[in-house]
């Protein structure tokens, strides 16, 4: 029972503080992907003002978004900040579900706004943030466990400090979402492996495709794309995703099962996320990655010291007792051991060597740091203690950059003259009268109570519950727009279910390559000629390129890459209007204040040629004429 | 001048500063904890209500089924710097549940959890509640976007919330009932000082003022206003029609000036410096009846009852020691023993509620009830002594609210738990309290609080100017000469949350014009209805006949629709209205109904003279109509003939308006031009 409890009923709760930064950097570094076409694609400046977006929509798509509410590009910009706080204080975990749940809303209003850009990745990360919101994302590595542990465990001096046994933290609620979380992994893999079953999947020729459509690869791919390795790549991306859940679920040697399966989960995500720009699909899936990283690992890495040390700070400084408590908890190796810097205890200090002649030379030092025979003082003593931080102790290897030193020797020089009194000022004066405790009300409180047991079992259950919902909601949805799939559970006749995934924008597009990748490479091409005769592509800014002979300059990231595509589409001409409009007003590039850059007329088209097979020589480009324009069609209806 | 004459005139200054400093900050800067506590109470539930009001319209005001399409309020916002969260939801049980949120948010500030994050969260709900439909905003939707946006720089929720019960709860866990006593009489009891304090207190004052001093109109002179006012079917409740059948003109006359009189009155009361222990409750005393009247005589939406919220912020210290008199006469003390840990928890609960020290804690040394309390020789035991012991506590006197609104549940709880005392302690895990001594509650501001306050400080203060400048402007009573333009950033720093400071209603003069929107539809059916009255729940058929009213039966957000729809610059707002018209069948969902003929009218009329009763002059003029294509006859009946759509001529300002000041008497008149700056 505790095998299966471990395997299946629980993820280590620094696996989750792991997959939180991680998650929460890519969400951030999506966010400003976003930010820089704010304009273009968040405000009725851009290719759809919000006010035509729910026009057309005219209720019956399911599409919500929050950021509909705002119009103007600095009502836009002022969202994205918002949205920036909510993804930061998740990352770092500042009341964390608060925030999780906020950032939820924020990323599906992003996904929302136009629906012409909606990508893979984004069905994916809205799933993940989902599912994960019923999972104790806060409980280690952030700043709710850091504050909590603080509040517990008031450490006055270094007995306390060098104190090991770990405060109890709470057990997490025992439910089965981190089982669903595996649940909702599979969703993924196998309704990609069951969508992307077309002729070139099978004859191993998928990656060669996909690789040779310009508008999604990356730098690379276009490096690699005919250096023949479609044929190692192919099932490398259809195969390994789908070992990954059976290989979580074994429930022995799970260092080397998870270990595989991390390894496959990367190695999917690094191929799709290098060579190609799917926005959030590769990196989201690598994030969940962390997931399962299992506690055996944790243990091994951080189970005993490795490089212990010796740190005598200031007992007296306030500051330099917080440091210190805070290094305790960031030190989870146990590596550090804490001495108040008594000059007299300096003084008969030995080294490794026996020396005390080290020490007795640093009597004088605010911080003082023994690493075997070697002593370290100011911002190197910092830098030693920084270095046994868990997870983020080689960020201080920075210390050490020229530049960056002189700028952290100076930085705690001015600290070190005036720490009692930056001490004082914020408080932190290390002479509290601790508070008299009694030992039955301490020993009380560590026992867990019926009522902390219900508490848990309830928690437990509504944990369950929403992580269960957010499966059907994925596996309704995956039916619902895959008919031929292979996960069949009759959830898509639950319209509720799948009304819901289409207002979370869960759209069950979960191959991004599916049912093959496109044998013709296409791409939007604007031939605009401005009131002093330039000809130019007002989005990309260069010459249109009617021959498709440098597709790099075209390539503005996923979310271009997925309206591009989409407003080509003859089924969504109803978008084409606001298109042309912004087009007419100069689109990304020309400055419609400038009279010179005015638009006189333009022609836009779908470009596109045939990939040839290996080997073999490109076709002729074919232009689809899509709508063209002469003069401007005037702006949007002006606020202010 | 010699350097030193300056330095001393520079010190002089300085110090008359400092002493005017000393003179203003303990009159107007400081606002007692409790006070807070308590206004963000009423505030919390007047804006549940509030918002609860707004849910019921959510159909046919906030979604796409209605009046106003969110995407149609995009493309053409009703006013510069519209950003409404509302605008997001688009049908009516994605609005209710964007109303649920926003309740919820309401409600989490009333009972102060959380109490700064959901007080930003309730501004922000409430202004985007407002902004959806600035077709029906008045000053009353202002008032309460201002109430909630001060009440972001004060403590309110250290006294009477969950987060101050909550700290005191966590400090005192593991500690005898006493020590929680002791814990309990070191809560903060001073001032909170800020200059947000005195910006509420101006702020109330400025409302009063400046409904006042715009009030220059011959109306008011002469008293005719009430007259006026009682005879605007569209705003009036039955009482009010009562009223104006009851009440002689003369009285009517009075009742104008002692308005006047009382507003006046107000004002000076609030900002009074001296014996406030009279001035305020003086004006709490008038602008309750004040206000009470209105909101209960006008459908005016959430003006008069914000006001009335607004009046719990005059509250000082001095009616507390006052209340806190009152109290201790009334409750006796009574002796309060314990026994158990069940015992101690509830005497902990009791302890940290008794802010007058009406129980004497002790701990039951024999076998007994968990509680037991002795007041003048009576005993009380276990669940009894529990509710007797609350009764003598000051929050315990409310006590009855909930006993009664859970319709006894809450005594039947109480009874379970003291049934099983030993069982609750098991599974609560309760030992027998150990700690004599808790930490004491400390309020020293470190150096990071204290340049936390002054930036606090600096922000109202640069609110105080940008509310200044919006009060210079858009007050009719300062002098054109006063009038500037705005910086685009302070128009957009007030715009969007609406903090606006324009105040003078039925000012300089109050309206004569009765009217409202009547629809005459016919369904394919041939029934004649009137789809509006039937959203507003009146009676379905059309009434195009406004001189019988007897009050519209609109209520607020009907009536203000109906009054700003009919404006020439709102026409093209009407394409909604069309779309609901057209769409009518679908919404009520019986194909019976579908409308192949309206048309829109405004019928207004004047309201009657002063000493008359009946109003003259009806009319109606045409907003809209309608005939479906192809559709000829009806039932047989041949389809009358369209009405033309006209625009209101007075509206295009074409004619130039009458100026009120012609109306006074002549040097009274040229002192009003004078001070405009014609």
């Amino acid at each position: 029972m505790d095998l299966i409890k471990r395997a299946y009923l629980r993820i280590d709760p620094r696996s989750l503080g792991l997959f939180r930064i991680l998650f929460g950097t890519v969400l951030i570094a999506d966010l400003f992907d976003r930010w820089a076409w704010a304009a273009d694609f968040y405000s009725n400046e851009g290719v759809l003002p919000n006010h035509n977006h729910l026009f057309i929509l005219k209720d019956q798509a399911e599409v919500w978004s929050v950021f509909h509410s705002f119009s103007s590009e600095g009502e836009a910009h002022a969202a994205f900040l918002i949205t920036l706080f909510f993804y930061a204080c998740f990352t770092v975990g500042w009341y964390t579900r608060t925030f999780q749940a906020a950032s939820l809303v924020a990323l599906i209003g992003l996904c929302g706004r136009n629906v012409l850009t909606h990508s893979s990745g984004d069905s994916v990360a809205i799933a993940l943030l989902a599912v994960t919101l019923f999972l104790p994302l806060g409980m280690r590595v952030s700043i709710d466990a850091l504050r909590r542990s603080l509040r517990e465990v008031d450490e006055k001096g270094p007995a306390e400090l060098n104190d090991r046994s770990r405060p109890k933290t709470p057990e997490p609620a025992p439910s089965l979402a981190p089982l669903l979380v595996l649940g909702l992994l599979a969703v993924i893999h196998y309704g990609a492996a069951s969508s992307e079953n077309g002729e070139t999947w099978k004859s191993g020729e998928a990656m060669y495709y996909a690789l040779h459509v310009d508008r999604w690869t990356s730098g690379l791919g276009v490096a690699l794309r005919d250096a023949g390795l479609s044929g190692i790549l192919t099932p490398l991306v259809r195969y390994a995703p789908m070992l990954v859940v059976p290989l979580a679920l074994v429930p022995v040697a799970r260092p080397i099962t998870r270990g595989l399966a991390i390894l496959l989960m990367l190695v999917h995500g690094l191929t799709l996320g290098l060579l190609f720009t799917l926005g959030l699909y590769a990196w989201s899936l690598m994030a969940a990655a962390a997931l399962l990283i299992p506690e055996e690992v944790w243990a091994r890495r951080y189970g005993e010291p490795r490089r212990p040390i010796d740190v005598f700070y200031d007992g007296d400084c306030g500051v330099c007792l917080w440091s210190a408590r805070l290094a305790k908890r960031l030190d989870w190796a146990g590596d550090i051991t804490f001495h108040v810097n008594d000059p007299e205890e300096l003084a008969t200090y030995r080294t490794f060597d026996g020396d005390v002649e080290k020490a007795a030379k640093v009597a004088d030092e605010t911080m003082v740091v023994f690493d075997g025979d070697d002593v370290f003082t100011e911002h190197r003593a910092v830098q030693q203690v920084g270095r046994r931080a868990a997870l983020i102790g080689p960020l201080f290897g920075i210390l050490s950059w020229p530049g960056v030193w002189s700028l952290a020797l100076f930085a705690y020089k001015r600290f070190s003259a005036r720490r009692r009194d930056v001490s004082v000022a914020l408080g932190l004066g290390a002479c509290g009268i601790p508070i008299p405790k009694d030992d039955a009300d301490e020993a009380a409180s560590d026992e867990e109570t019926p009522a902390d047991v219900w508490g848990r079992r309830l928690g437990g259950l509504i944990c369950t519950a929403g992580a269960a919902l957010v499966v059907c909601v994925a596996l309704a949805q995956t039916e619902s727009r895959n008919p031929d799939t292979a996960l069949k559970t009759g959830l898509s006749s639950n319209a509720k279910l799948v009304s819901l995934a289409n207002y979370a924008r869960v759209l069950g597009d979960w191959g991004v390559f599916a049912p093959d990748p496109p044998k013709e490479n296409g791409a939007l091409v604007v031939d605009a000629t401005t009131n002093n005769d330039w000809n130019v592509d007002p989005i990309t800014g260069w010459p249109p390129d009617l021959t498709l002979e440098s597709p790099a300059r075209a390539r503005k990231g996923a979310m271009w890459m997925a309206y591009q595509a989409n407003i080509a589409d003859p089924d969504n001409a109803s978008f084409r209007k606001e298109f042309r409009r912004y087009l007419t007003r100069g689109g990304h590039i020309l400055d419609r204040k400038e009279r010179d850059q005015g638009v006189k007329q333009l022609e836009v088209y779908w470009a596109k040629v045939p990939i040839p097979p290996p080997g073999e020589q490109r076709g002729e480009v074919e232009l689809v004429k899509i709508f063209s324009q002469r003069g401007s069609l005037g702006g949007p209806k002006r606020r202010f | 001048m010699s350097a030193g004459d300056r330095d001393q005139r520079t010190t002089g200054k300085a110090s008359r500063l400092r002493r005017f400093a000393q003179w203003f900050a303990p009159r107007y800067m400081d606002a007692d904890l409790r006070t807070l506590g308590l206004w963000r109470i009423v505030i919390g539930t007047f804006l549940c209500i509030d918002g609860l009001r707004h849910a019921l319209e959510a159909r046919f005001y906030y979604s796409n089924e209605g009046l106003f399409q969110n995407h149609w309020l995009l493309f053409s916002p009703t006013a510069d710097f519209n950003v409404s969260l509302f605008t997001a939801f688009s049908t009516p049980t994605a609005v209710r549940i964007a109303f649920a949120c926003a309740i919820l948010c309401f409600f989490c500030f009333a009972i102060g959890f959380k109490t700064r994050a959901f007080n930003l969260l309730s501004l922000i709900w409430y202004v985007s509640i407002d902004q959806r439909l600035l077709l029906r905003e008045n000053g009353g939707y202002i008032v309460v976007v201002l109430l909630t946006f001060w009440t972001l720089f004060l403590p309110m929720g250290e006294r009477f919330s969950v987060d101050g019960w909550r700290r005191a709860w966590r400090a005192t866990r593991g500690a005898k009932p006493e020590a929680a006593a002791e814990h309990r009489r070191a809560w903060p009891r001073e001032l909170h000082r800020s200059l947000a304090s005195a910006i509420v207190v101006i702020n109330f004052a400025v409302v009063y003022l400046f409904n006042v001093v715009n009030k220059f109109g011959s109306t008011w002179m002469k008293g005719h206003t009430v007259h006026y006012v009682l005879h605007i079917d569209r705003m009036v409740t039955p009482l009010a029609v009562w009223s104006r059948q009851l009440l002689p003109f003369w009285i009517t006359m009075a009742i104008t000036w002692t308005v006047l009189v009382v507003e006046a009155v107000i004002m000076l009361s609030i900002l009074w410096p001296e014996n406030r222990r009279y001035t305020r409750p003086l004006a709490i005393l008038l602008l309750v009846p004040l206000h009470g009247s209105f909101g209960t005589m006008m459908r005016l939406g959430p003006f008069s009852w914000a006001m009335i919220t607004f009046s719990v912020a005059l509250l000082c210290p001095v009616h507390w020691a006052s209340l806190g008199r009152v109290f201790r006469r009334r409750v006796d003390v009574a002796a309060l023993r314990y026994r158990g840990p069940f015992g101690a928890q509830a005497a902990r609960v009791l302890a940290l509620l008794d802010h007058h020290d009406r129980l004497q804690l002790s701990e039951g040394e024999d076998d007994g009830p968990p509680l037991e309390l002795e007041r003048d020789g009576t005993r009380h035991d276990g669940r009894a002594a529990w509710w007797a012991a609350l009764a003598a506590t000051p929050a315990g006197r409310f006590a009855i609210l909930p006993r009664l609104l859970s319709l006894g549940l809450l005594d039947a709880v109480v009874a379970f738990a003291f049934s099983r005392p030993e069982a609750w302690a098991r599974f609560f895990g309760w030992g027998m309290p150990q700690r004599s001594m808790v930490a004491l509650p400390s309020f020293e501001p470190n150096w990071l609080s204290r340049r936390g306050r002054q930036l606090r400080e600096l922000v109202l203060v640069l609110l105080i100017l940008g509310e200044t400048s919006q009060l210079i402007n858009e007050n009719k009573a300062f002098p054109k000469p006063m009038k500037h333009k705005q910086p685009h950033a302070l128009r957009a720093a007030i715009g969007y949350p609406r903090l606006f400071q324009g105040w003078g209603m039925f000012a300089p003069n109050p309206i004569r014009v009765d009217g409202r929107v009547g629809i005459d539809a016919i369904t394919i059916d041939g029934r004649h209805i009137d789809p509006l009255r039937i959203i507003g729940g009146l009676s379905p058929e059309p009434d195009l006949d406004i001189s019988d009213d007897e009050g519209s039966g609109y209520n607020q957000i009907h009536q203000d629709y109906q009054n700003r729809i009919r404006l020439n610059q709102n026409e093209h707002h009407r394409t909604a209205l069309r779309r609901l018209l057209a769409a009518w069948h679908e919404r009520t969902g019986n194909p019976a109904d579908e409308i192949v003929q309206y048309d829109v009218f405004w019928v207004h009329d004047r309201n009657p003279p002063p000493g008359l009763t009946e109003p003259f002059d009806p009319q109606t003029r045409c907003l809209l109509s309608w005939r479906k294509p192809g559709v000829r006859k009806v039932a047989g009946q041949p389809l009358p003939p369209h009405c033309r759509p006209e625009r209101e001529k007075d509206d295009d300002k074409k004619k130039k308006k009458k100026d009120p000041a012609d109306d006074l008497p002549k040097p009274i008149g040229d002192i009003v031009r004078w001070w405009r700056g014609d």
